[in-house]
């Protein structure tokens, strides 16, 4: 009996040997396939990083050597431009007619070269996603005043009449100044272009009434437009007028004028504005362009702003940090600098906060009100904060030789995520 | 009659002697400099009436040597125009702020870079 169970015993231990040894096997395969398949992983996204990294240094290269390109090219061209004006401008001694046709010839391509280098440098920008605004706030009414008063030339050339239509509830805006001149200069200019003699070209600017589904910290639009009597665009050529390098042919235009790139640059800086472009057009009636810029309530975007970024730093479990520098003697930071314009001091202060080497991800916008410039630092911890406070203070004294004139001027404070996250505004 | 002394800042030497050529016609007194510190040295010792000033310039830019001189009381009131290239519109800001009197996009236009400096020196 006692022999009987000792047998069966025996052959359930062995079978239960062999059943683990099964599993072990078994575990060992699996956690040996993982392992590798884990591996393999890794090595994936380390080479799918790689590619990441190497696009973006390529990217970075490609946006580099456009601009150092272009750089290297001005100066050449200043150079021709400068020693053919001279010429041309009779300083150098008396040329003939012919001479001067010729010179004229070569000044007229060396602006055109110069022209179509700034297009290059501009439209790498808008594709690379780099187009940096710089928001100032302008009356748009001067602004675009400015450009009539400069393409006025143009227009009378052609008997045009330039007509100039505001609503008197424009309100002060704030944008790229020199970006919307230039999509002001465009529309202008090609209507200019695209109009026969005696015809008229129209700018209009308008408020226009509350759109449904604003993003926040945009408080309302303003539109404006540009109609001529001119060619109008042909059907065929509307789907292609904003890419780059098209140009529509026709008769009334020289083949050298324009860079075909004016178009394209526009859309790309309205765009960048968070606005949006379009045109009508029938052939032989003529054509508007027409353009909308928000009306932005900066202290508003500021803090939305601070709120994506708050949740964001929650999200990936970074740090972030918010400046505040109040300068609370504005009257005597305007004297030193022999400036009675308080807007434009604490710009300059931000600028020179902002060559201080701020990163391109942190945000900074000056509060008029209060007289506050605002700093949001994301992926910055306290240490880091305070240690670019320090350069803010010891390279204004330094950099400016007004040593002691900016004691007690500047009162700081320091907002940090996780630490302070119970203090947020 | 006394004449005006203009200092004019690039490492370019062609655009110096360009403006050069084009200031001493009109009967300006031309000093030149190729480079930040040399700039900055030249308007100490020269006091000239006017600066021509070049952003990209060795050892120190021209941002600074403006800043330097605009931040001092005793050279503060020489005008400076800057020259710059448009694309640079941010940089071009900082000229502005920097306290430059006027700023000159390259390439200019020799006529207007005249008038510019006759406007500043009263010639």
């Amino acid at each position: 009996m006692s022999l009987e169970i000792n047998a069966e015993l025996l052959k359930a231990r062995k079978e239960l040997d062999v059943l683990s040894q099964r599993l072990e096997d078994m575990v060992e395969e699996r956690t040996s396939a993982l392992a590798e398949e884990i591996t393999a992983c890794k090595l994936r996204e380390e080479s799918l990083k790689k590619a990441a990294d190497e696009l973006e240094r390529l990217d970075d290269l490609k946006s580099n050597f456009i601009s150092i390109a272009a750089h290297e090219l001005r100066t050449p061209i200043t150079s021709i431009k400068s020693a053919v004006d001279i010429v041309l401008r009779r300083k150098a001694g008396e040329i003939s007619e012919t001479q001067g046709k010729f010179l004229l010839m070569a000044e007229r391509n060396i602006i055109r070269l110069a022209n179509l280098v700034d297009d290059l440098v501009t439209i790498s920008m808008i594709e690379s996603g780099k187009v940096e605004l710089y928001l100032t706030k302008i009356d748009l009414r001067q602004l675009i005043e400015k450009v009539l008063h400069t393409l006025q030339p143009l227009a009378d050339k052609k008997y045009l009449s330039l007509n100039f239509n505001a609503s008197d509830d424009l309100p002060s805006m704030h944008v790229d100044a020199d970006k919307t001149e230039q999509v002001l200069i465009n529309l202008v200019s090609n209507a200019i272009k695209f109009t026969p003699e005696k015809g008229v070209v129209t700018i209009g600017a308008h408020r226009t009434g509350n759109v449904p589904g604003m993003p926040d910290g945009v408080t309302g639009y303003v539109e404006i437009s540009v109609a001529d009597t001119g060619i109008g665009i042909p059907e065929e050529s509307k789907e292609y007028l904003f890419e780059k390098f098209y140009q529509v042919e026709h008769s009334l235009l020289k083949k050298e004028e324009g860079t075909g790139l004016g178009l394209a640059i526009s859309k790309g800086i309205v765009e960048a504005h968070q606005g949006k472009i379009r045109f009508e057009s029938n052939k032989g009636e003529g054509s508007t362009f027409t353009f909308t810029l928000p009306i932005i309530d900066m202290e508003k975007q500021f803090y939305i702003t601070l709120n994506i970024e708050l949740s964001k730093a929650k999200q990936s479990t970074m740090p972030l940090s918010f400046l505040s520098i109040n300068v609370s003697d504005i009257d005597n930071v305007m004297k030193v600098y022999g400036e009675t314009d308080k807007e434009k001091v604490l710009n300059m202060i931000k600028e020179k906060i902002v060559s201080f080497g701020l990163k391109a991800t942190d945000k900074i916008a000056v509060f008029l009100q209060s007289n506050e410039i605002m700093l949001i630092l994301p992926e910055t911890d306290r240490a880091e904060a305070e240690a670019l406070l320090r350069r803010i203070d010891r390279d204004f004294l330094k950099d400016e030789a007004v040593i002691g004139k900016y004691t007690n001027t500047f009162i700081t404070s320091i907002s940090t995520y996780p630490e302070d996250e119970t203090s947020e505004k | 009659m006394d004449k005006k002394k203009v200092l004019i800042v690039d490492d370019e030497p062609d655009i110096v002697e360009s403006i050069k050529f084009s200031l001493e016609l009109e009967g300006m007194e031309c000093i030149v400099a190729y480079d930040g510190e040399e700039a900055l040295g030249k308007a100490k010792s020269e006091k000239p009436d006017l600066i021509l000033l070049d952003i990209m310039l060795p050892k120190m830019n021209g941002y600074k040597v403006c800043r330097l001189l605009k931040f001092d009381e005793v050279y503060r009131k020489i005008p400076i125009i800057m020259l710059t290239a448009r694309a640079q519109e941010t940089d071009r800001k900082t000229g502005h702020e920097t306290g430059a009197d006027e700023y000159l996009t390259k390439p200019f236009d020799m006529d207007e870079l005249i008038t510019l400096a006759k406007r500043y020196i009263g010639g």
